[in-house]
């Protein structure tokens, strides 16, 4: 194995350790959001309310996306 | 062929696999159409601050930069489309749980008609999840 390849492999693992990290702190996130519906016996319009609060932030991002 | 990096790859590979069984213990709660479409929604919204943010450095080729654009273009309409189908179902839901409550029996056509709004969402979900692979995919072929 080249040295090139290595050090392709380790900027690799890193991009990817990044991203990893990320969605693994959202998935506990919505690990304990879901948990605590669960717990709580939230309601549809709560959970309808959760919904269109991260349908909000996701245009938000669409309008960032847009104009970057 | 072992080697002195075979340990490194062996615990990477467990590290990646834990992630990924934890992502699946966060699908396995989302028991619910409701559940699934947040987790869905979220896991949308994820990606995108991803995308942000590799929009945002100067050294990535416009050719990338559109093809992450145009990705989300798509995405963002599907993921309405089962935010707007899981809201549906969930108000049929409403009404047949109130006349539960009240007693009743709900009507061969009410519940043909949450099975239509649950068929419904399931399609929106089954459509938004390719889009998203999409975003995905913009964003790993810079990366």
């Amino acid at each position: 194995m080249s040295i090139d390849l290595i050090l392709k492999l380790i900027d690799f693992l890193f991009a990817r350790g990044f991203d990893a990290l990320r969605w693994k702190q959202n998935r506990s996130a919505v690990k304990a959001q879901l948990e605590g519906w669960h717990a709580s016996s939230a309601s549809d319009d709560e959970k309808i309310a959760a919904l269109d609060g991260v349908v909000a932030a996701i245009d938000d991002s669409s309008g960032e996306i847009k104009n970057l | 062929m072992r080697t002195k990096y075979t340990k490194v790859f062996a615990v990477l590979a467990l590290v990646a696999c834990a992630a990924q069984i934890e992502g699946c213990a966060t699908y396995k709660l989302a028991n619910g159409p409701l559940e699934v479409s947040y987790v869905l929604a979220n896991d949308y919204h994820q990606a995108q601050l991803t995308a942000i943010e590799i929009l945002k450095d100067p050294n990535v080729p416009p050719m990338a930069k559109g093809a992450i654009k145009k990705a989300d273009a798509a995405g963002n309409p599907a993921i309405h489309a089962v935010a707007d189908t899981a809201k549906q179902y969930a108000a049929i839901k409403a009404q047949i749980d109130a006349i539960k409550a009240a007693g009743g029996d709900p009507t061969t056509e009410k519940i043909l008609e949450a099975q239509a709004a649950l068929a419904a969402l399931k399609a929106a979900i089954l459509n938004a999840q390719p889009l998203i692979h999409e975003l995905l995919t913009a964003i790993r072929g810079i990366r």
